[in-house]
């Protein structure tokens, strides 16, 4: 007999980091299989196909706040990529009895448990493949149109930390059982399981124990407020894959200290992780959102643009120069006798829940007390989503009212729609906003439309929970009608009857036969 | 020195004896194991590739104790196994299915080069960047065998690789088992007893879970010896009997009238085993 030395190249090796070094080869390979495999592809380009047509279909108008938006994709990772991983990991357990090469693979060197180390480790490069994808995406937001903010990289980690738990249990589902049919079973399981989920725990903090995480603010706040348990959840998570990682180990016959302790520190992330995500922000986090609710003006910085003062949170100045945009377009259609020494816009942050309970009435007063004390009276608001129709019409209306009323709109108590602008104030608030540019005339479209049904006329929002000025019906078709004749014309009229249009006594027929467009069907009976 | 030494190994499954009290040696060289569908064959292929434990009996494999893991694991290092009907990843190309046959026998140093080198003795070099499913029956065996040859083995169990093998295949699978044979051992079970008589330097005969001999092939021969006659007719109570190509009858057993005696080959020892029945062992 011939006995071969082990140590030769080619021969099995025999060394202690032998087996270690073919598991990580054979990771090596398991991972180019599954990256390869068509279930993955599929995924990654469901998911990136998913995102691209988002952001050309819908976001392209929305400016980007990516600490509200690194939570978006992760639903899409996990069940996309994660679901990926499910089944192509429990695929690569199942590879020998599926192919009927258990005859041979039961008598190779590597044993059961190394070669479900190898199966795991080859998730890895999956995960990472998943958060390249949404690091691209973010890269992609915050490139793009000015994004404010910046993104929570725990909160980026969950959706590849989701493709890990569901690859964990993929491998764990195929040392369990023999049929290839219970990962994508579990998988629908899953989906079904998040379906039914969302409405019932919706805001709650159960939904955390799930692995896409609790539902996101209503709207985007600045990063030192959002106070999600995202560290948390994501050691949750991991601790979760560990262990599923464990349990898949231990069926494949691992046994010893390295399991034990594995095992136990994944029990204690989970444990811990899981513990902490349910608990609710510390009372610090509580307070600074109520402060800054009522007291923005203490957390923003201004800075002035001609005669304009803009005051923003620190993450979201960079919209700055877009509401600088706006609000030149319609100061420079009224005669400069008209336009005030100074201007102020600031951000307001409209929170359910932020206000520390004192309800929109109080909120209101307490913002005109902050802006007293911060010496700009009067401001005009606006708050943190920008970039959409509606927001520009918004901003445009509130100082188009400035500059007809001298007055800042905003509701008062017991007010539904804000402050009402009649007759020829009415029409120049609407039309003024329509020379904001073509996003702000589509969002005077849409919020015509959005009212059409109740009662006509347009509510102009300060934030997107109160509204700063009405124009009832007969103002809004008069300045919708002078909107649709050529601009040069009708900024003729407006400069030279600008006290007329603006005179309280005027009405919209009135308004409507200065600016030479057909007057209404109905008067409003404005006070 | 001994690469195998089996010691009364019995097996059962259920009430079926599948192994009864089966002791015998391999040393360097090719063994044919043949038997009737149903002998064991693959029992004790299975047994001698630490597929499974026996109930009973001691085993030796290149001086392993393949009841202990260590002693599991030893052997598995230095053991070669094409399993009878072995499944493959169809997906897979040649090159990547032996390679990955390779990681899992924890070739780590100089794998690639290994991969080609048993691709290349035998002769797959020009196929090994075909998938697996686009192979031929052969071909698909001699990746097999080609997987079982990783590492240099010292030991190299061969299950039936013959099977489903056309001719010209068969010679050259033959060609290469003699050649895997020089030098190391090779056990090779088979139901061609022409594959045995041109490779194999020693022989056994498995029969019911017993072995009915252990010997060399003339030995096997010889067990037919005086009992092979040709004549014109058909012995009535031949054990087996057949026209040959020339018109004769080649009959095995007691003589016709006007029969000559012939020389036996292995085909007529192996036959006059079987149809012997469990009577004994025959050496």
């Amino acid at each position: 007999m011939t006995a071969t030395p082990a140590e030769a190249p080619g021969t099995p090796a025999a060394g202690a980091a032998a087996p270690l070094r073919a598991v990580l080869a054979l990771a090596r390979a398991e991972t180019a299989r599954m990256l390869r495999h068509p279930v993955t592809a599929a995924a990654a380009l469901l998911l990136a196909g998913g995102w691209v047509s988002a952001w050309f279909v819908i976001g392209t108008t929305r400016y980007p706040v990516l600490q509200d938006l690194d939570g978006d994709g992760t639903t899409g990772v996990m069940v996309l990529l994660g679901g990926a991983a499910l089944i192509a990991g429990n695929l690569a357990v199942l590879r020998a009895r599926r192919d009927a090469t258990t005859g041979l693979s039961q008598v190779l060197v590597l044993p059961d448990h190394a070669r479900t180390l190898a199966h795991l480790l080859a998730l890895l490069p999956l995960a990472v493949a998943g958060g390249v994808l949404v690091l691209a995406r973010m890269a992609v937001l915050a490139l793009g149109a000015p994004a404010a903010g910046r993104p929570n990289p725990y909160e980026l980690a969950t959706g590849p930390a989701a493709v890990l738990l569901l690859g964990a249990l993929g491998v764990l589902l195929g040392r369990l059982g023999r049929s290839a049919v219970l990962a994508p079973l579990a998988l629908l399981v899953l989906l079904a399981g998040l379906v039914a989920l969302e409405p019932l725990a919706h805001g709650r903090p159960a939904l955390w124990l799930a692995p896409q995480g609790g539902s996101a603010l209503q709207m985007p706040a600045p990063v030192s407020l959002i106070a999600r348990p995202v560290a948390a959840h994501l050691g949750y998570l991991l601790g979760l894959a560990g262990l599923l990682a464990t349990a898949a180990m231990l069926r494949a016959g691992a046994r010893g200290a390295r399991v034990a302790v594995a095992g136990g520190v994944a029990l204690a992330c989970t444990m811990a992780g899981g513990t902490a995500q349910l608990s609710p922000p510390d009372r610090a986090v509580a307070l600074a959102r109520t402060s800054v609710t009522h007291h923005p003006s203490r957390y923003e910085t201004c800075r002035e643009l001609g005669h304009v003062t803009y005051c923003a949170f620190a993450d979201f100045s960079r919209w700055i120069p877009a509401w600088d945009t706006v609000v030149r377009a319609v100061v420079a259609q009224v005669p400069a006798t008209a336009r005030p020494a100074r201007l102020t816009v600031r951000q307001r942050l409209a929170i359910l829940g932020f206000d520390g309970g004192i309800g929109p009435a109080r909120l209101l007063a307490a913002w005109r007390a902050d802006d007293a004390a911060a010496g700009t009276p009067g401001a005009i608001g606006v708050d943190t989503q920008w970039g959409d129709g509606p927001a520009a019409a918004d901003l445009a209306a509130q100082v188009a009212y400035r500059l007809v009323t001298g007055r800042t709109g905003g509701a008062r108590a017991g007010e539904r729609d804000g402050v009402t602008a009649c007759g020829g104030a009415g029409v120049l608030v609407v039309w003024l906003a329509g020379q904001a540019g073509p996003l702000a005339r589509t969002g005077l479209r849409l919020l015509a439309e959005e009212a059409r049904d109740e009662r006509g006329g347009v509510s102009f929002h300060e934030t997107r929970l109160f509204p700063a000025v009405f124009v009832p019906a007969p103002e809004l078709a008069v300045a919708t009608e002078a909107l649709a004749r050529p601009d040069a014309g009708v900024a003729a009229r407006v400069q030279r009857s600008w006290a007329t249009l603006t005179a309280p006594g005027t009405n919209a027929a009135r308004a409507a036969e200065i600016l030479g467009v057909p007057a209404p069907a109905a008067s409003t009976a404005c006070r | 020195m001994t690469t195998l030494r089996a010691e009364g190994l019995s097996l059962r499954f259920g009430r079926t004896t599948a192994l009864e009290d089966v002791t015998f040696a391999l040393d360097d060289g090719v063994t044919g194991l043949l038997g009737p569908n149903g002998a064991g064959k693959t029992t004790l292929l299975r047994i001698m590739a630490t597929a499974i434990p026996p109930d009973s009996g001691h085993l030796r494999v290149l001086g392993a104790d393949p009841r202990g893991a260590a002693g599991r694991l030893a052997i598995r290092r230095r053991l070669g196994y094409l399993p009878q009907s072995p499944g493959f990843h169809q997906h897979f190309t040649a090159f990547e299915f032996v390679d990955y046959i390779a990681i899992l026998k924890e070739i780590v140093d100089g794998r690639h080069a290994e991969v080609r080198r048993v691709l290349h003795a035998v002769g797959l070099d020009d196929q090994r960047g075909k998938k697996i499913k686009a192979l031929s029956g052969g071909m698909r065996q001699r990746v097999g065998l080609a997987a079982a040859l990783l590492g240099d083995p010292a030991l190299v169990i061969l299950d039936e690789p013959t099977v489903g093998l056309d001719p010209e295949q068969r010679l050259r699978f033959r060609e290469l088992i003699a050649l895997i044979g020089e030098g190391r051992t090779v056990l090779l079970s088979t139901h061609q007893t022409e594959d045995v008589a041109s490779v194999c330097r020693h022989v056994i005969v498995l029969d019911q879970g017993r072995i009915r001999f252990e010997g060399d092939p003339v030995a096997l021969a010889g067990v037919a010896r005086g009992r092979v006659w040709t004549g014109p007719a058909r012995a009535d109570g031949a054990l087996a009997a057949w026209r040959t190509g020339n018109g004769d009858y080649h009959n095995i057993g007691d003589p016709p009238l006007g029969a000559r005696l012939a020389d036996p080959g292995i085909e007529d020892g192996y036959l006059m085993l079987i149809a012997a029945g469990p009577a004994g062992r025959a050496a």
